[in-house]
């Protein structure tokens, strides 16, 4: 979808990130599966290079409606977004590609005794990138090679992918959305159906990435208290945004007053 | 044994149902995992009408067919966007095409006895141009469904990742769409608009119930359902049997005995992975 090439100017940004570059800018979105009701009412933010957003909010608030239209699975109906990453293949394109991870819900990709290994999986991530008709090549064995590697899924990687665990399950998607380099990673409710375990182990692996690799990370999240504890910024919808802002400031406590009816002073 | 290939017919019946089977098969996978599997039961019936349409304008069935499913696939796709279940869609289509083709009959204008040879296939009356038809579009599909594989194999995985990592799924479906629509023409021409479904779904569910990796799945699909047509038409000769019933019948056999092996199997997966034969196929 082509794009404004206007610049957008920043929104909603802790000044503590100022200095930060951005990744992704929105304007404006609006979103409405009906026309009438909207879901998404005149949302605007950006994220910076090497943030970890949280977005909270009760049922129906419109968390994941906002995270697909960052992710380009929806169009808004009104309002502008644009990828700032620089790279040649995003110029006048959304979403850009090459850019953005994205990890669905779990239960968006039901179990089907699909014939494919973990490995088959992580290297779905790369088909968008190699082109039709090819085959991966040595370089993009080697990516898949490290990911897995990197995931500690080494000792799964030839399971068929129904027969792993959950937590393994939703390391493996992260992964395939890890093998292409992106600068943003997009996870809607990774751990929702994950043990505490596999919680823990999917967290420390996302903050590893967060750290290491220095990734955007945009994550909506049920849990309020793994929430604040470990994301740097927490943004609180309810169709609109009720706050944005850095997590610590807000707490699990603030969290609790926003979800349960008081909104704090943004 | 094979007396029927010392007839012209039982040749022509042979590698008309080997294309088709061929074609079929590897479909089936992705249909059956996709849980697109009464689709082609729909367009079958679809084809129905098109054939009867083609029957009372005096041209070649297959032709007016293959518009018509390709009509009612892309129909079937569009009427969803409304709201309306995929298994409703269906029903809706397969309903129209059955309804077509019975005013058609009403109609007395064109040959109920020719069009009702549809319903339960003419593989033993192909003639060469039909044997000719069926290689080339199942060809066509074969080569298609191989050339992107691993684009449809993600698409079947995760339709909402695939779109975000970059691959063309409307394209995509386009093309999966167009290539269903051929291979049920094909098979209905084979063993009918009534068994259409059969020989898409049941050699893919009997090498899906193998559980084995995804290249062994498509390959076991492949011989299941080769296996179905020539054992098939050779019960078919011995025993004075209907071949197009009496093919569904032998691929249920190799359903059945899946089922079994996959319950006697022990619980422990094989280890396997697509990876491991990128650089050698």
């Amino acid at each position: 979808m082509k794009i404004e090439s206007s610049p957008l100017r920043k929104f909603n940004s802790p000044s503590s990130l100022l200095v930060k570059s951005p990744i992704l800018q929105a304007r404006n979105l609006s979103f409405s599966f009906d026309g009438f009701t909207k879901v998404i009412d005149d949302v605007s933010l950006t994220i910076y290079d090497n943030e970890f957003i949280g977005i909270a909010g009760p049922n129906g608030a419109g968390k994941s409606t906002l995270l697909k239209l960052l992710v380009g699975l929806l169009n808004p109906s009104s309002g502008s977004r644009a990828f700032t990453c620089n790279l040649s293949e995003c110029v006048g394109y959304y979403p850009c590609r090459p850019c953005i991870g994205y990890v669905p819900q779990q239960n968006s990709l039901d179990e089907r005794n699909l014939p494919v290994s973990v490995r088959d999986v992580v290297s779905m991530g790369l088909y968008g990138q190699i082109g039709l008709f090819r085959k991966l090549s040595d370089e993009n064995i080697s990516q898949i090679d490290k990911v897995i590697t990197e995931s500690g899924l080494k000792s799964v990687e030839n399971e068929q992918f129904s027969n792993i665990s959950g937590g393994q399950k939703q390391r493996t998607f992260m992964a395939r959305a890890l093998v292409s380099n992106p600068h943003l990673l997009a996870l809607d409710e990774p751990v929702s159906s994950v043990d505490q375990k596999g919680k823990e182990e999917f967290y420390s692996l996302l903050s590893h990435y967060h750290k290491k690799h220095s990734l955007a990370i945009i994550m909506v999240l049920h849990d309020l208290s793994d929430l604040t504890q470990i994301t740097d910024r927490t943004i609180f919808l309810k169709n609109k945004v009720l706050y944005d802002g850095p997590s610590k400031k807000l707490g699990k406590d603030g969290l609790l007053k926003l979800m349960f009816g008081e909104n704090l002073e943004r | 044994m094979f007396e029927f290939l010392s007839y012209s017919f039982g040749i022509r019946a042979l590698i008309g149902g080997l294309a088709v089977a061929f074609a079929c098969s590897i479909l089936g996978v992705f249909l059956v995992l996709r849980r697109l599997s009464l689709i082609a039961d729909g367009l079958g019936h679809v084809a129905f009408g098109g054939i009867a349409l083609g029957f009372y304008l005096n041209i070649y069935p297959i032709y007016t067919a293959m518009a018509s499913v390709i009509v009612g696939a892309f129909g079937i796709s569009y009427i969803k966007q409304f709201n309306v279940y995929s298994d409703a869609a269906i029903g809706i289509f397969e309903s129209i095409g059955l309804a077509v083709g019975v005013v058609i009959v009403s109609l007395a204008l064109s040959q109920p006895s020719t069009l009702f040879s549809y319903l339960f296939g003419t593989i033993l009356g192909l003639s060469n141009n039909d044997v000719l038809l069926a290689l080339i579009l199942s060809s066509v599909v074969g080569i298609s469904l191989f050339a992107l594989w691993k684009e449809l194999i993600s698409i079947t995985v995760d339709n909402d990742f695939s779109r975000v990592a970059g691959l063309p799924v409307d394209s995509l479906e386009f093309v999966f769409t167009l290539l269903t629509g051929i291979t049920v023409v094909l098979a209905v021409k084979l063993i009918g608009v009534l068994l259409v479904s059969s020989m898409i779904i049941i050699p893919a569910s009997a090498a899906i119930q193998l559980k084995r990796e995804i290249k062994q799945t498509f390959l076991f699909s492949i011989l299941f359902a080769l296996l179905s047509v020539i054992i098939g038409l050779q019960l078919s000769f011995s025993y004075n049997l209907a071949p197009g019933g009496i093919i569904v019948l032998v691929s249920i056999i190799f359903l059945l005995l899946s089922v079994v092996v996959n319950r006697l199997k022990p619980n422990t997966q094989k280890s396997f992975s697509i990876s491991s034969w990128k650089h050698s196929d």
